[in-house]
């Protein structure tokens, strides 16, 4: 009887945890259009968005943008978008490394993966190859292998060893590009190191769409197969015991979260500790079940990116900080919190 | 009575453990045969080293026989995919290590995985089944709690009631008294072989404890050198010279005068 009404309870949780977070994603997303600079009324932004995206064509004529319009449409309106999408990506993938590597201290970041992306776009963009995201997706996907690798030789391994297994994979990449920048033009490395610093950057509504086509569709497919995340966060035997598949699983999370990772990072640099705080944030709120936590866990990242962004763009305005420092401010001394609690915990 | 099917058939398997030195496992098998039958309680004893637990790995398809083949009712477990041999045969491992917080219901009805696919939402039927397990292995009082959080013993049991969740036709327990106190190593035992009989499930004990065999199973298994060295009956395997031989130990042998089933005890140095 008790149990039963855990399964509606269950059921609710899910319902309410989502669909509120869904607001507060809407609401923060909005504010976040309106401030800057130049600062916009939330009801023209209202009328903005109303006019342009959904009543268009109503209007009959292609009238030219003013000011305000130009703002929302061409460049507030895609950055939010962008960070929203960032944060979504990077929080899932912090996620499902967490429950896969069976590690708290797990991030996408602080693994190396994301240096491992860097290193592939770096290498793409000094070859002018021109699928950047391409090359930054095989990046992460052979730094993920190898770290998952190194985590899996020895069946159950100490959290911190696989933190230092990802700072030697992290310093390892961080210097082959320093060697790769070494060989670019001034102007060139200029770019890099900004990029590297980790950006939000604006792209034309087409690139953020095909963006949000695969950052959505990579969040879909690891919520469909969410449920054997738990299973697999009991350890290899066990969830063989319960019968997952766990070779090819692993395979397709490598995949998928490599995906998240490369996106993220070919278009916005190195943003760290996102992937590692809001997992836990999401944790707290709604407990470990990952059929919950995947999709929470991506609206934290896209509520609490595009907060960090908007911080980052209005704090020292007109010029901006890289919004990597600000997650990174606010996530180092998150990190020390939780190894401190992992040295307790694995003893 | 249990000269009936084979549930499980092991032929010949052989199990090399350098090749497989990553798996921590040390022991080496070599040529085992023996069968596990439809609703029997079976012991396997042997020294440490002798490869019990590989032996496990191998019959939950954890791990892949070198040679030889293991047929889980008539099927070759080689063939069948691992949701399947999870419906039929349930591991109750020593210890488990999680490092994030699951409650007791949701660990109990992580057991249901097998018998859902995709997202994997559980049906009442599923809360049925862990409500009657959970009350079965006294648990439901701390359903609500983190598995965390528990004592040895109380996730020893939660573990338990996550076997039987899976409704399996074969358990295979690893120590499965080495964490619970004198009170629960009878309650549980006792409770899981009723369990088993009403469901004509077999139960697979592997163990240290001989007076556990002794006193439930049916028949029991030795292991040496990667082989059985003798099965039979308790009364026939838990003999003075096997024990000597298997174990390298010195016992004196006597029956419970409680039960007639034999009773180990141990010749130590000083007495």
């Amino acid at each position: 009887m008790a149990l039963g009404a855990g399964r509606t309870q269950r059921i609710s949780r899910w319902r309410w945890g989502v669909f509120g977070l869904l607001c507060v994603l809407g609401c923060v997303a909005l504010a976040a259009i309106c401030m800057g600079t130049v600062s916009i009324s939330f009801s023209s932004v209202m009328q903005i968005l109303w006019q342009r995206l959904l009543g268009g064509h109503l209007g009959g004529h292609e009238q030219s943008l003013n000011t305000h319009e130009i703002i929302v449409l061409e460049l507030r309106g895609p950055r939010v978008l962008m960070a929203m999408l960032v944060g979504m990506a990077l929080a899932t993938a912090g996620a499902t490394f967490q429950s896969m590597l069976r590690n708290p201290l797990a991030d996408p970041y602080l693994l190396g993966i994301s240096s491992g992306a860097a290193c592939g776009a770096v290498i793409a963009l000094m070859l002018g190859w021109p699928f950047l995201p391409l090359a930054a997706f095989v990046g992460a996907l052979l730094s993920a292998t190898v770290v998952v690798m190194i985590a899996h030789r020895n069946g159950s391994m100490h959290p911190h060893t696989l933190v230092l297994a990802g700072v030697v994979v992290n310093a390892f990449l961080a210097s082959v590009i320093a060697v790769l920048i070494t060989f670019s033009s001034a102007e060139a490395t200029r770019g890099i190191v900004f990029w590297l610093m980790g950006n939000v950057s604006t792209q034309r509504l087409g690139v953020l769409g095909i963006i949000g086509v695969c950052v959505c569709g990579s969040i879909g497919l690891l919520f469909w197969k969410s449920r054997n995340l738990d299973l697999l966060a009991q350890g290899e035997s066990v969830a063989k015991q319960l019968g997952l598949e766990v070779e090819g699983y692993k395979w397709f999370l490598l995949i998928v979260t490599s995906l998240l990772t490369g996106i993220a990072v070919a278009y916005n640099g190195l943003i760290g500790f996102v992937g590692l705080i809001i997992p836990h944030i999401g944790r707290f709120l709604f407990g470990s079940d990952n059929r919950l936590l995947i999709p929470v866990a991506a609206l934290l990242g896209g509520i609490v990116m595009v907060v960090a962004d908007t911080l980052a763009r209005t704090i020292i305005a007109p010029s901006e900080l890289p919004v990597g420092a600000i997650t990174a401010l606010a996530g180092g001394p998150f990190f020390l919190i939780l190894l401190k609690r992992a040295r307790h915990s694995f003893t | 009575m249990c000269r009936l099917k084979p549930i499980i058939r092991v032929e010949d398997v052989t199990f090399d453990h350098l090749r497989h030195r990553a798996s921590g496992d040390t022991s080496l098998l070599d040529g085992l045969t023996f069968d596990v039958f439809r609703g029997e309680i079976l012991g396997i004893i042997g020294p440490n080293g002798c490869g019990k637990s590989t032996l496990i790995n191998l019959l939950s398809k954890v791990l892949t026989p070198d040679s030889g083949e293991i047929r889980v009712d008539a099927q070759p477990l080689a063939t069948m995919k691992q949701n399947d041999v999870a419906q039929t045969i349930a591991v109750l491992p020593q210890e488990i290590s999680i490092s994030f917080h699951y409650s007791v219901e949701e660990m109990v009805l992580m057991g249901r995985a097998p018998y859902r696919n995709g997202l994997g939402w559980e049906t009442s039927e599923d809360y049925d089944i862990a409500e009657e397990v959970l009350d079965l292995t006294c648990t439901t009082l701390f359903s609500g709690r983190q598995f965390l959080e528990l004592s040895g013993g109380e996730k020893c049991r939660v573990l338990l009631a996550r076997c039987m969740a899976q409704r399996p036709d074969v358990f295979l327990l690893d120590e499965p008294t080495a964490n619970l106190d004198l009170q629960y190593q009878t309650r549980m035992l006792d409770m899981l072989v009723g369990f088993a009989r009403k469901h004509q499930s077999a139960v697979c004990i592997v163990t240290h404890d001989l007076n556990l065999v002794g006193e439930y199973c049916d028949r029991v298994v030795a292991l040496k050198d990667g082989n059985v060295f003798r099965a039979g009956s308790p009364a026939e395997v838990i003999r003075e010279e096997t024990i000597a031989e298997v174990y390298g130990a010195e016992v004196h042998i006597d029956t419970n005068p409680h039960s007639g089933a034999p009773h180990v005890f141990l010749k130590t140095k000083y007495h």
